[in-house]
């Protein structure tokens, strides 16, 4: 266990019958700032996040959230009391009233702040005596927000928060977060929209089929992740650019794309040298990496 | 507040439980000389066979039934597990709060009976006796507890905002077929509807009520830990 990890798994693995939900899952989530964990519909996000919380047993592997053993049940219980939760329906008991929520929710944290709590009722503006069921769906998320966050937890989780809202909630919803972070939460949220991600993300994790595919800090990927497509006038020399930093290379007829996460300035040199007739470096974008990396994960499982 | 929780989510159930218990007993007591064969038996008599002993009894198992139904499987269904399970809670505490309260509530129903057979007698200048009113809403207790027991372990096993009431309603018509199969007739105790009427306070009864209720809440705690959400 390290003290460096809001969320660290080993060999994480949960199999439903035949299916492997999630695979052999290594993740490692650092202290602080906000983390995206981006994946398509079914890549096994949703799940991770439950065994992260205690919801789902792991078939096998383990893991540490806040440095809690998450298949052990009273070390589970406490992170729980440091670790907020958002789900993806963001639902709360409708039968209850927002302020009759709050003083229910209230009750279990001893590190509840009431200052805060009226802050954010205040800043979100949730009318206090109306009953859950009436709230749209942009208030229902407020309101699963101010229950999250009146206890400044140490990690706040979040699934697909942005799910169902219009854009203005969305933006809200993105500006709250930013400045949770800012006030010291770890932010680990799950999402498909990757502009959401790459808007307010530090690092992000992308999943695919169960697997770790990616783990990259969003200013490495601005820094020095790049799509260098060269063209030359016979077949491409592909194993003359299996070099460090190259992540994969795709050909296609004399052209071949190259993607690197380091080392661009060495893979152009070496184009050169191999007499290119046409080189273009373009930068990649959060898209580009997790459409690359979703597509090269798919061929590789093919 | 776990408690305040569960008695938000089972007060409607409850309270129309009392009400229509509460009411339908008042007819019988005031309305007893309309009802065929009432006014021939003495009143005692009466109240053990039209309340204690009688329909109001199947009233009550049903209530019972409805009240067992709910927990963390028809949370999921809802929507709100999620934000229930990230509680810094045990699951068997919310399993033993839920349990905890329905309980009460079944005691609660076990008692209006009673209540209204108290209040409105003297009204009608009738008497019955308050030790054996008692002593029904005690075994009313235990045996709804134990019907209870069985409709929260369908509702802990089953998924699905109807398949746990269905269950239940299934299995307690088996179960009233099966204690009236003449092999088992001869185990009167393992009757839960002989023992609420029954005319004498069924002690091994009652402690077997208790402890089988206890055993299926515990097993029930049991498997909600075992469960993925």
């Amino acid at each position: 266990m390290s003290d460096a990890w809001a969320i660290d798994t080993q060999q994480l693995t949960k199999r439903y019958g035949t299916l492997d939900a999630v695979r052999s899952l290594d993740l490692k989530v650092a202290r602080h700032g906000i983390t995206g964990f981006l994946g398509r519909n079914g890549a096994g996000k949703s799940t991770t996040i439950k065994m992260l919380l205690g919801m789902t047993r792991p078939t096998s592997g383990s893991g540490t959230i806040v440095n809690r053993r998450i298949d052990h049940p009273r070390e589970s219980l406490e992170a729980r009391r440091r670790v907020a939760y958002v789900a993806e329906d963001k639902q709360t008991y409708a039968y209850m009233t927002v302020e009759q929520m709050i003083r229910f929710t209230r009750s279990f944290y001893t590190d509840w702040q009431p200052d805060l709590e009226r802050r954010l009722l205040d800043e979100l503006g949730l009318p206090a005596r109306r009953k859950v069921k009436a709230l749209s769906k942009g208030m229902r998320t407020k309101l699963a927000l101010l229950l999250a966050l009146a206890r400044r937890p140490e990690l706040l989780i979040l699934d697909e928060p942005s799910e169902g809202l219009d854009p203005v909630s969305i933006e809200e919803l993105l500006q709250t977060l930013v400045a949770t972070a800012a006030e010291g939460t770890t932010i680990f949220f799950s999402s498909h929209q990757i502009a959401e991600v790459e808007r307010i993300a530090d690092r992000v994790c992308i999943i695919d089929h169960g697997q770790l595919v990616a783990d990259l800090s969003l200013d490495d990927m601005r820094q020095e992740y790049r799509r260098i497509t060269l063209g030359f006038t016979s077949e491409p020399p592909v194993a003359d650019f299996h070099m460090p930093g190259v992540e994969h290379v795709r050909t296609s007829g004399r052209q071949m794309d190259v993607f690197v996460t380091r080392n661009a300035a060495a893979v152009v040199e070496r184009a050169r040298r191999a007499a290119v007739v046409s080189l273009d470096v373009t930068p990649l974008t959060l898209r580009d990496v997790f459409l690359e990396t979703v597509q090269h994960s798919l061929r590789e499982t093919a | 507040m776990l408690a305040y929780k569960a008695w938000r989510e089972s007060q409607v159930r409850f309270l129309l439980g009392a009400a229509a218990l509460g009411w339908f007993c008042g007819v019988f007591v005031v309305f007893r000389s309309g009802i065929r064969d009432g006014a021939d038996k003495a009143y005692p008599t009466f109240i053990v066979d039209a309340i204690y002993a009688g329909g109001i009894r199947n009233l009550y198992v049903m209530f019972v039934i409805v009240l067992g139904l709910g927990g963390l499987l028809q949370e999921r269904a809802r929507g709100t597990a999620g934000f229930t399970l990230a509680l810094p809670r045990q699951r068997a505490r919310h399993v033993a709060v839920r349990a905890a309260i329905g309980l009460g509530e079944v005691a609660g129903l076990a008692s209006m009976p009673t209540l209204a057979v108290m209040l409105l007698s003297p009204l009608m200048r009738e008497a019955y006796p308050l030790a054996d009113a008692l002593r029904f809403s005690a075994q009313w207790a235990a045996g709804g507890a134990v019907l209870f027991a069985g409709s929260f372990l369908l509702s802990v096993l089953l998924a699905g905002p109807y398949s746990a009431l269905a269950s239940s309603m299934a299995a307690l018509l088996a179960y009233s077929l099966l204690v009236n199969v003449s092999v088992i007739r001869r185990f009167p105790s393992l009757n839960v509807f002989s023992m609420m009427g029954s005319p004498q306070l069924p002690v091994a009864g009652l402690v077997g009520a208790v402890l089988v209720t206890i055993a299926i809440v515990a097993f029930a705690a049991w498997m909600t830990e075992q469960q993925d959400f």
